[in-house]
């Protein structure tokens, strides 16, 4: 039981609270993380590769952590936050308490549970797979079905989670349409006789260098695209997977038997956070991510010294969650300085003077 | 001899299990193709497509499909004027893919060898 005091607390050692911890470091506040998984990383430490440079999620894992001397504590339960005078507590299992004048929660996102999409078939046939599941293949270097045999066709479905009322997400999850191309590319490079089928209903590739991953997965890699969405799945005796769909760029009812479906599944809010303080939970928005997503992103300007950044405000990219965890370290560390600081009119130069903490 | 109440109906069903020669083929001499995104461009601008009822991406979607009776018959209108070329987005030789095409249903006139 110990009590330890920083300028600033962040809660997940995702690509966001690394990105923030390495620049309120670097302009020399104290800054601590606090990550619930045994080692930080966040998400990627599930992922392989990374989307659109196949870029390796390790390598990119390595130099963030290497990018900040802040401690880095794991794993902590969260087990209460409180508000002070000064700021905020957060109390982990062990009691241990840490306390900084701003806080900030970078909890990122968690993927849609595919079981709840029953349909689908996932948990119930055993060639049913996720995105995150073919992730751990690509790590062992070894994409095999049930039965250890080297798929020959392989079917991705998106908007798995996404874009759907039945599972109360309404919203688009922006990552998975490129992380199903980026997949069929590695596939293909994998296993160069693999067919492979991808069914959506728009493919939205917003990012830079997206439509170029779109286009060599057609021309180069011969990944077909059918336009529809999955309706069921069903198992034939050799576990192979049936199909149905309605190619609705023919409009007919099609279907299509392989031997391994891939799931792209969406980005989910992390309830982790929530019913600890209520000042958290105000914040939640219609679609259980954090913040109001308004262009001013009013919901990052805090002045109660409560900060949000990364995948918990939203689905994002790495790119995305870095770029907006730096735009909120340095709205943390304006705050922190109107707090910690007295401005004075020094003869040469003007000089910030720190006051407390 | 009368007619019975019942026809049979065709199967509406695609079997996307069913492959396509036809396809691998145009694909092998015109590998472009590949990029097609069924945005519809050619199929706007087709001076043909309003008797054929089909335009480049619909004629590359039923021979991906196997449809290739359908695809036969909407081959025959192509006048080869060539402005699906000019619209299409991908680049698409797709002037070139449709003389394939009618290659491979041996549709060519001596005018087009």
């Amino acid at each position: 039981m110990k009590k330890i005091c920083y300028d600033c607390v962040i809660v997940g050692a995702g690509p966001a609270g690394l990105k923030a911890a390495s620049i309120l470091d670097k302009q020399g506040y104290t800054v601590c993380i606090l990550e619930k998984e045994k080692i930080p990383g966040g998400k990627l430490n599930i992922w392989h590769e990374l989307f659109p440079h196949h870029e390796s999620a390790q390598a990119i894992r390595e130099q963030m952590l290497a990018g900040t001397a802040a401690p880095i504590h794991s794993p902590v339960t969260i087990k209460s936050i409180s508000r002070t005078a000064d700021g905020y507590c957060v109390k982990d299992r062990n009691e241990d308490e840490y306390c900084a004048p701003a806080l900030l929660i970078a909890t990122g996102f968690k993927p849609f549970d595919a079981c709840r999409k029953e349909e689908y078939g996932y948990g119930i046939y055993e060639n049913v797979i996720t995105s995150v599941d073919l992730e751990q293949m690509f790590r062992q270097h070894r994409v095999v079905n049930a039965s250890g045999e080297v798929p020959g066709k392989i079917a991705f479905i998106h908007c798995v989670g996404s874009r759907d009322i039945k599972v109360g997400s309404e919203f688009c999850s922006a990552n998975c349409c490129i992380t199903g191309i980026k997949q069929a590319i590695e596939l293909k490079k994998m296993i160069p006789h693999v067919n492979i089928c991808c069914f959506y209903m728009d493919l939205r590739l917003g990012g830079r260098f997206f439509e170029d991953c779109y286009k060599t997965s057609q021309v180069k890699y011969k990944v077909q695209y059918i336009r529809g969405r999955l309706s069921e799945t069903n198992e034939n005796t050799d576990q192979s997977v049936i199909l149905r769909y309605e190619d609705t760029l023919a409009g007919r009812p099609a279907k299509i038997t392989v031997d391994m479906v891939v799931l792209l599944v969406g980005m989910h809010p992390d309830p982790s956070i929530l019913h600890l303080l209520p000042e958290i939970d105000e914040r939640v928005g219609s679609d259980g991510f954090f913040g109001k997503g308004k262009i001013d992103q009013a919901d990052q300007s805090s002045d109660d010294g409560l900060f949000f950044a990364g995948a918990c405000t939203g689905p994002k990219s790495i790119i995305q969650s870095t770029d907006e965890a730096s735009a909120v370290a340095c709205r943390i560390s304006l705050y922190l300085k109107e707090k910690l600081y007295t401005e004075t009119e020094d003869q040469h130069a003007r000089l910030w003077i720190r006051h407390s903490g | 001899m009368p007619d019975f109440g019942f026809g049979i109906q065709d199967d509406l069903m695609i079997d996307h299990d069913r492959l396509s020669p036809a396809y691998e083929a145009v694909l092998e001499e015109v590998p472009s193709i590949a990029g097609c995104m069924s945005c519809g461009s050619c199929s706007a601008t087709c001076v043909s497509s309003f008797q054929s009822g089909a335009g480049f991406r619909k004629l590359i979607m039923l021979l991906k499909n196997g449809s290739y009776e359908q695809l036969q018959q909407a081959l025959d209108y192509c006048q080869f004027c060539g402005k699906c070329l000019l619209v299409c987005p991908r680049g698409i030789n797709t002037r070139r893919a449709i003389l394939e095409m009618r290659k491979q249903f041996k549709k060519q006139g001596d005018d087009m060898v």
